[in-house]
């Protein structure tokens, strides 16, 4: 093949991979740290996990609305679809684990669970193909309003007194035994809960997007530029990849549900008068 | 299931590094930080005994 044409190959095909053609360059962790599109150099600079971000937002907003712009008792189309959405959040999630409680937290639960999944199915919608929740930030910011959401709950039902009582000093232990108990409480309660949500997302989804990068890099330079017998291996890191890009799809899902059911599962415990 | 992970690996870590820092403040090379290690695995058992184990 052509110099010129296997360049041509190189970018079209995987848009992502970088180096020399002709050696095969491994995913880095460059990959989450993309170069500035956008307003260059300003406040407002916008790389692509950016764009896909506010891409991403907004094709969720118009997905919503137009679902629920003109509600027909019959739901029909888009509605349909919408409501059973939201239908999935609020019984699986909001009400499964909070009962009656569940219906003043529906709107922060389906609003987590659409973003993550929104953000998280863009590591394999081809010209996209990262996920906006592969950097930290965004994770990062979710778990800090779950960890606002379900400790003012708590202090709101109990009064801080009660709440703290209830989690840091578990009744029914021999008082010097606090001295070890309460610290390993309060560590696993209020510092690692918002840590655990956080890493636990970031992880998954920056391994994932590995994952595929580095079986469809592989793929392309076995097929293309390996030479021999080496080529048929091309064959297994395809199906390797294509494997990864379903089970990226069944990990989206699984990540945005986990994320969602935890917040919910966090708010119940703050909220029920026994721990 | 996911807060008795939690409460599981809070417990080494917290009495370990509370154990590291005693090492550190005593001279000593690893000997509180081992016990702490076993001591907060144990206590977060019994943690996780208290609160999900007596039903």
């Amino acid at each position: 093949m052509a110099g010129a044409e296997q360049m041509r190959m190189n970018t079209t095909f995987i848009p992502l991979s970088g180096g020399e053609p002709g050696e095969f360059t491994p995913p880095s962790i460059g990959e989450f740290f993309p170069g500035a599109l956008l307003f260059e150099g300003t406040l407002f600079e916008m790389s692509r996990i950016n764009l896909i971000m506010v891409l991403m937002t907004t094709v969720l907003c118009v997905f919503f609305i137009t679902a629920f712009r003109r509600p027909a008792v019959v739901p029909r189309g888009a509605q349909n679809f919408g409501e059973m959405a939201l239908d999935f959040v609020r019984i699986n999630i909001a009400e499964e684990v909070l009962g009656h409680h569940g219906r003043k937290y529906v709107v922060y639960l389906a609003t987590v669970f659409f973003m993550l999944f929104a953000f998280n199915i863009t590591s394999v919608i081809p010209p996209l193909q990262i996920a906006a929740t592969s950097v930290i930030a965004l994770p990062m910011i979710l778990a800090v309003i779950t960890w606002l959401i379900f400790n003012v709950s708590g202090v709101r039902a109990h009064g801080i007194v009660h709440y703290l009582k209830a989690n840091l000093f578990p009744p029914g232990v021999p008082k010097p035994i606090y001295l070890l108990v309460t610290p390993i409480e309060f560590v696993s309660t209020f510092l690692l809960r918002p840590v655990t949500l956080t890493i636990r997302l970031v992880a998954n989804m920056m391994a994932g997007h590995l994952l595929l990068v580095l079986f469809f890099t592989a793929t392309q330079f076995l097929l293309l530029e390996a030479t021999g017998v080496i080529k048929i291996f091309g064959l297994a890191s395809f199906a390797m990849g294509f494997a990864s890009t379903v089970l990226e799809v069944v990990v989206s899902f699984l990540q945005a549900y986990i994320f969602t059911l935890l917040t919910a599962v966090y708010i119940q415990g703050a909220l029920a008068e026994e721990h | 299931m996911w807060s008795i992970i939690g409460t599981l690996v809070a417990g080494p870590a917290v009495w370990g590094i509370a154990g590291l820092f005693a090492d550190r403040w005593l001279g000593f090379e690893r000997t509180f930080t081992a016990v702490g290690v076993i001591v907060g695995f144990l206590t977060s058992l019994y943690i996780v005994y208290i609160r999900y184990g007596r039903g």
